[in-house]
């Protein structure tokens, strides 16, 4: 990466920064609008830096930029969006695009995964206790941010520290070199001999069979941290229950019911 | 084709904004929200690693990942539940009886 | 641009812009044929009143969807109110992309799939839609800002989270039966024959296993006996209560795509897709055009077969309680399906998975287990018990 590649992606970070700061909720001195006109600032700034990157543009490239947009837009609403149902929502958004953004890394399994575990299960759960826990009004302690400054500021230091290192991936060994992942499965990881040098692209995509190939990983050199995630499941299970249980009376115990006339009134069980 | 190092720094993008948000949101919820903004940062990141090197490890990891997502979710929305029945309120500022 | 509409991806394009647009048609008149249905279970007669035999029915619903005002009550929080019947139409629309509707069609010498896509992972794909099915109904009643709604949601997200453990655990026997999660690949084996004479369909294998999906589907669709979110005895319309003119019909809508989705996926798992036993245009080997009009019209007949014992089931049971609701998915359907998950992995270690005696005993044992523990149990089926509190019941029997 060349110097003026890496002050293009901090300017870029910056203006991001300042976009989040303008976006996050506190009180009266939001602006929104402001935060998005820095945020659409920021976004430009950084398809030029990772323009740079692209050899040859092929119909993924688009596919690219238009879900990492997506994603990136829709995560910022995730932590400035004052209300924590389109929070929820905004969350559901991202999962989408990242699958996407998966899919065109060929990891198809791991998308659906990702998608029917969030999507279809944690983010029912979550807008469930949201709606639960809280009707339609805003209460202070959403429409205030903590340091939001301070916070913004170590956030994208961080952010910016990570993505000029990341920027700098040379993909010198790029197809599978790696024996170990052939395990025992029917389908050959392509391999062309050149891996050793440092050319910049991938060359061939991974194989077809991707969830075989994963299943194959996972059911082999995995599968001690396999059981272990099963086990971690069931801790978890357990301890949500021992937390979140309601305290049942004792047996025998029966709450008076009111008397309603004849509406109530005991009756033999059939 | 790419160069997947794009797909690295969306990854790193997403995982900074998960970390401002936990830093500076108050509705505990929504403070949980944001590290599972972290875990969709640091899947993409695996991925793309194990495109990188032509195996299929970072998948595993990364459904692992969503197993960890999964506890994680299950134990904050439990004490969620708890806390908001002692306080009746999602603020994470309640609960800082030592703060001065 | 022939050559562009028999590629794959022509065939692609125009098989979504018709399935779409014949969807809206076969959905409305779902509707009627509902209507029908139950009118003739109840000894009625039914529309009758708008064209023959009250065809053009659905047109003048869909006009008075369409002119009807459309009431956006004050206190509702409008952008999900709007979104949240957007999302149970679209999401029930778009789990029809993974559907083999014909198999292949060999033109110009290659063959093109009778698919809008055929991706490796058709199957989870079909899974995570139905797992987001939940959203439209959720948000629709949480949006609504009204008790009744918000108890509608409530309810169809328990019942949804609940009843998506079986089914998930229904189509990973399949998987592990067939060996695939592609769906062409899942009818392929199907289309082989016993003894020359009874087509291996998966229903034969795993009856149990069949039943039991179609019972989830059922619960998925948000139908009765599980219509819970909208038991307008308790709930007024449950989370549709608020909702008037083209978005209520959207929902409406909504529900029919998602049936006759689940009854397509059903058809695809357990009874061969497009495959009908001695007709040789509905054979994987006939790849002529006639070949792939007579294998939709196959399926579409497997799909009207399940659209019509939904509508079937619908007026004839009544509704379940909501605690006999959850009992069935967590105390029955579960651990059948768990034992049913079990045995198929012991089958398979052996190699008995496809092997018709080994399946069927092994649902033979878990249904024969089921009823024992059922006729020893000493809680009654029902759910009540001594000391239940029964309110409304001294009215009504007295």
């Amino acid at each position: 990466m060349t110097p003026e590649t890496a002050y293009l992606l901090y300017f870029a970070f910056a203006l991001g920064g300042a976009g989040v700061y303008f976006m996050l909720p506190r009180g009266e001195a939001t602006k929104p609008a402001v935060g998005a006109l820095f945020g659409l600032g920021s976004l430009i700034a950084l398809s030029l830096v990772l323009s740079t990157r692209i050899i040859t543009p092929d119909h993924t490239t688009y596919y690219f930029y238009l879900f990492s947009t997506i994603a990136i837009a829709a995560a910022v609403r995730v932590i400035t969006h004052p209300k924590p149902v389109y929070s929820a929502l905004y969350f559901i958004l991202v999962v989408i695009s990242v699958s996407a953004l998966l899919v065109l890394l060929e990891a198809e399994f791991l998308a659906v995964a990702a998608i029917i575990v969030y999507a279809g299960a944690i983010m029912v759960t979550y807008l469930f206790v949201i709606m639960l826990a809280q009707q339609t009004s805003t209460p202070h302690y959403d429409s205030r941010s903590r340091e939001p400054l301070l916070a913004v500021m170590a956030g994208f230091v961080l952010m910016a520290a990570i993505a000029t290192r990341s920027a700098d991936i040379a993909p010198s060994r790029v197809v599978a070199s790696d024996a170990r992942s052939q395990v025992t499965s029917p389908v050959v990881l392509v391999s062309d001999g050149a891996t050793d040098e440092p050319t910049g692209t991938i060359n061939e995509p991974l194989t077809r069979g991707n969830t075989l190939l994963v299943g194959a990983s996972v059911m082999t050199r995995y599968v001690v941290v396999l059981e272990i995630s099963g086990v971690l499941l069931l801790v978890s299970m357990v301890g949500a229950i021992a937390m979140s249980r309601k305290r049942v009376p004792m047996e025998g115990y029966r709450p008076a019911a009111p008397p309603l006339g004849q509406i109530g009134k005991e009756v033999e069980p059939y | 084709m790419n160069s997947l190092a794009e797909y690295s720094v969306i990854s790193a993008i997403l995982f900074a904004l998960g970390l401002v948000g936990f830093l500076t949101r108050r509705n505990l919820i929504v403070i949980f929200l944001s590290t599972e903004l972290m875990f969709q940062g640091i899947v993409l990141n695996v991925v793309t690693y194990a495109r990188l090197h032509g195996n299929t490890d970072g998948q595993a990891f990364g459904l692992f990942m969503l197993v960890i997502a999964a506890v994680e979710a299950g134990l904050a929305l439990g004490m969620i539940v708890l806390l908001y029945r002692r306080r009746g309120t999602l603020d994470a500022e309640a609960w800082s009886f030592m703060h001065g | 641009m022939w050559e562009f509409l028999t590629s794959q991806m022509g065939v692609s394009i125009m098989l979504a812009a018709v399935v779409f647009g014949v969807m809206q048609g076969v959905v409305a008149y779902s509707i009627y044929f509902e209507r029908k249905i139950a009118a003739w279970i109840q000894d009625r007669c039914g529309p009758n009143r708008v064209g023959p035999f009250g065809l053009l029915q659905p047109i003048a619903d869909g006009v008075k969807f369409i002119f009807k005002e459309d009431v956006i009550p004050g206190h509702v929080d409008k952008v999900l109110f709007v979104l949240a019947p957007t999302m149970m139409f679209i999401i029930a629309f778009i789990g029809l992309a993974a559907i083999p509707w014909g198999g292949q069609w060999l033109v110009d010498g290659k063959l093109v799939n009778i698919q809008v896509s055929n991706p490796d992972i058709g199957l989870l794909y079909l899974l995570g839609v139905g797992g987001m099915g939940v959203y439209g109904v959720v948000l629709g009643g949480w949006a609504s800002n009204n008790k009744y709604s918000f108890y509608g949601a409530i309810r169809a997200t328990a019942q949804m989270l609940s009843y998506e453990i079986p089914m998930g655990l229904c189509i990973v026997i399949v998987v592990l039966t067939m060996g695939s999660l592609r769906l062409e690949e899942i009818i392929l084996p199907q289309t082989a024959y016993w003894s020359g004479a009874i087509p291996k369909w998966n229903i034969f294998l795993h009856p149990l296993v069949f039943l039991i999906l179609f019972i989830t589907m059922l619960a998925e669709a948000n139908r009765a006996p599980f219509d819970l979110a909208e038991a307008e005895q308790e709930l007024v319309g449950g989370f549709h209560t608020e909702y008037s003119a083209l978005k209520f019909g959207m929902f409406f809508l909504g529900e029919y795509a998602h049936m006759i989705t689940a009854s397509a996926f059903i058809s695809v798992m357990f009874l061969g897709g497009w495959h009908l036993p001695w007709l040789p245009w509905a054979q994987p080997e006939a790849t002529s055009f006639a070949a792939v009009i007579v294998k939709m019209l196959v399926l579409g007949g497997k799909i009207a077969g399940f659209l019509f014992l939904m509508m079937w089931i619908r007026w004839t049971l009544p509704r379940f309680r909501f605690d006999q609701l959850m009992r069935l998915a967590w105390l029955g359907l579960i651990p059948m399906t768990l034992g049913l998950f079990m045995i198929t992995v012991g089958l398979l270690y052996f190699g008995l998975h496809r092997s018709w005696a080994w399946t069927c005993g092994g649902d033979t044992v878990v249904l024969v287990l089921t009823l024992m523990y059922v006729a020893v149990s000493r809680r009654e089926v029902s759910g009540r018990t001594p000391g239940m509190n029964v309110i409304g019941v001294g009215t009504a029997a007295g």
